[in-house]
């Protein structure tokens, strides 16, 4: 006789194979595996420094140093290369007096791959230039306090992630509870009840961020960034996340495979985003996906308000890019819930 | 006569499966309608697309004058629907609940408030006003769902299975509801599989079976096209007299069971027999119920019902 356990295995598996689950699981595994064994490689690539100076064959013999990890730009205007340095196109400039006297100016908003930098370039620059040199090393937007240099990965990522899930369950939920139907029979729009929705997933994600601003300032730290643009971007992600979490409540019905699927996404959203991990660290095929990741404009928007004390400039591409693709995502979502039924 | 609800040639298909066959009811304005059929004949899907929640794939309806394909919003603010399964925000109190639906019709803040009061009291669940709908029994919220469903002052209500699942008497509350509902002025467009809830409370039937409507009248007119059987136990000579008297004589075993139309002729044929002398030894009488058209229409092609000559 068989025992009784394996008649529950026999079910579960069986409810298992006829859920979208089991497709998930197969999903799971090689995105994890990508995400976190290929995509990053714990060296640098394509790292873009600036050279700022007069002797051109000394710039081709850095080059040839730099080549595998630093993308070497040449540039005769200092102020270029230091409003690069602000814009995060350069990651650092060399500013060379040759023979012996060299200033690093490195961008510390990503702090890992600065670190790299700084001792990576003094290193090559003893080497190339051996003798008696002179290195000065300028640490620009460097925090004074390790909460600041985390903090603008922190509130993009738990603005969108709370965002994205309670918004996702929340549809999950009016669909199980079928509640969605007395909506959909009430004299309201798609549009008006997707909008309602993402309105309250926004004002619950401000007050998150509200509460981790909070806490900085509660420790004593004093920030010195523009609030308005803050606000603003903490808006804007938010509508971004939500949106987002509001597309997958549409798209999926139960809760296991929207949790699964929430899961799965985490992960690339996350890496590709720049937020704890440099995008120089991944091989520069890769490093163009984070283009197609939204967490990677808010990541870049948040680090230039908090720690490069940013003004419109600096962010207004972030934002209007988010504003994109924010409302792409409220456009699908009442797309979805237009076509679909809802029983 | 106004009608209320007119469908035009409605289907609905799901892949291959046709779940609505060229649907054409009317349904005149202050009646209560109910759909029979058994499960899977199609009436939750006829439902929702008169509610504007599925699109027909042919035909369409018309509710109040207005278009459920191309005036679905102004359809919405006209309707009410309890449906089949409870949909109430369970988290919420049964006030809360009514507050949202109120406003969801964009009523004024003083006329939700009355209605709520006026509504709660309909469906005896003030004193729970303030109480988590998940605390309630069943019965209170398929009450609230109706309450609910009324919020708007609807001009046709629509019930799916509103009594499904529920104890005799919290089935005749409810009933009893539907029927204030139609002093109202209110028109019910009821599903059930209930025959005495639809036989109690409907002033038209239609039975629909596998998509199609089979049968459409009163309730009254429906029963008429069944038989009522007299049975009579007496001498076998009773047989010839009623044969002859012109009674359509439907078994002659121990018991003579004769086919009536009225039940006026049970006086008559009884009268008949005494007058032969004939000792009446017992006698019973079968009235036709919706249950035994309901019986003899589900599961009979068209061809079957139209050589019965009764359809």
């Amino acid at each position: 006789m068989k025992s009784k356990f394996l008649v529950i295995y026999e079910k579960e598996m069986l409810q298992f194979f006829k859920s979208r689950l089991w497709f998930m699981t197969l999903i799971f595994p090689l995105v994890i595996t990508i995400t976190l064994g290929y995509v990053f490689t714990g060296t640098l690539q394509n790292v873009p420094i600036v050279v700022i100076g007069e002797d051109n064959s000394s710039i081709n013999y850095l080059k040839e140093y730099l080549n595998n990890s630093f993308n070497v730009i040449y540039n005769y205007n200092i102020t270029n290369a230091l409003d690069g340095i602000s814009s995060g196109k350069y990651v650092a400039a060399i500013i060379a007096e040759y023979p012996s006297n060299f200033t690093i100016i490195i961008d510390y908003t990503e702090q890992g791959v600065a670190q790299i930098v700084e001792q990576t370039l003094s290193v090559v620059l003893m080497r190339t230039y051996s003798g008696n040199v002179s290195i000065y090393v300028e640490r620009k937007y460097k925090p004074d306090h390790n909460l600041i240099n985390v903090l603008p990965s922190l509130l993009p990522i738990t603005i969108m992630f709370v965002g994205m899930f309670m918004m996702s369950h929340t549809f999950i939920r009016e669909k199980e509870h079928k509640t969605l139907q007395n909506l959909l029979v009430s004299p309201i729009s798609r549009r008006d009840i997707v909008l309602g929705k993402i309105l309250s997933g926004i004002t619950r994600s401000v007050i998150v961020s509200s509460i981790m601003i909070l806490i900085v300032l509660l420790l004593g730290i004093k920030p010195n960034f523009n609030w308005g643009i803050l606000f603003l971007l903490i808006l804007v992600s938010s509508f971004v996340g939500t949106g987002f979490g509001a597309l997958l409540g549409v798209l999926f019905d139960d809760e296991d495979t929207l949790d699964m699927f929430n899961g799965m996404l985490m992960f690339p959203l996350m890496f590709f985003s720049g937020a704890f991990y440099s995008i120089y660290m991944m091989p520069s095929a890769l490093q163009l996906f984070s283009k197609f990741d939204f967490l990677f404009y808010a990541v870049h928007g948040f680090k230039a308000i908090l720690l490069k004390n940013a003004g419109w400039e600096l962010v207004i591409a972030d934002i209007l890019v988010l504003i994109g693709i924010g409302i792409s995502f409220f456009i699908i979502t009442i797309g979805v819930l237009m076509v679909r039924r809802y029983e | 006569m106004e009608h209320i609800l007119e469908t035009y040639n409605i289907s609905k298909n799901f892949g291959k499966t046709q779940a609505v066959k060229n649907v054409n009811i009317k349904i005149q304005k202050g009646i209560i309608f109910s759909l029979l059929g058994p499960n899977g004949a199609g009436k939750t899907t006829l439902i929702n697309i008169l509610c504007t929640l599925l699109k027909p794939s042919i035909g369409t309806a018309k509710i109040c004058g207005f278009d459920i394909m191309h005036e679905s919003s102004k359809v919405r603010e006209k309707i009410g629907l309890v449906p089949q399964h409870t949909n109430l925000y369970e988290d919420l109190t049964a006030r809360e609940n009514l507050i949202f639906q109120g406003k969801l019709y964009g009523l004024p803040k003083n006329v939700i408030k009355d209605r709520i009061d006026a509504l709660l009291d309909l469906v005896e669940l003030k004193e729970k006003a303030d109480d988590i709908v998940k605390t309630f029994s069943g019965g209170m919220k398929r009450r609230l769902l109706i309450a609910r469903a009324l919020i708007n002052e609807p001009e046709i209500l629509f019930l799916d299975e509103p009594t499904i699942g529920l104890d005799p008497q919290s089935r005749r509350r409810i009933w009893n509801y539907i029927l204030r509902l139609k002093k109202e002025k209110v028109t019910v467009f009821l599903t059930t599989h209930y025959m005495e809830e639809a036989d109690h409370l409907s002033d038209k039937v239609a039975i629909i079976d596998k998509g199609e409507i089979k049968i459409y009248g009163s309730p009254y007119d429906l029963k008429k096209l069944i038989d009522n059987i007299l049975i009579i136990e007496s001498d076998r000579t009773a047989i010839n007299i009623l044969k002859n008297a012109g009674y359509d004589i439907i078994s002659n075993d121990h018991k003579i069971k004769v086919r009536i139309i009225d039940k006026k002729e049970i006086l008559k044929i009884l009268n008949l027999l005494m007058k032969c002398e004939l000792e009446i030894s017992y006698i019973s009488f079968k009235e036709a119920s919706l249950e035994d058209v309901f019986l003899s229409v589900v599961g009979k092609s068209a061809s079957e019902l139209k050589l019965r000559g009764k359809y």
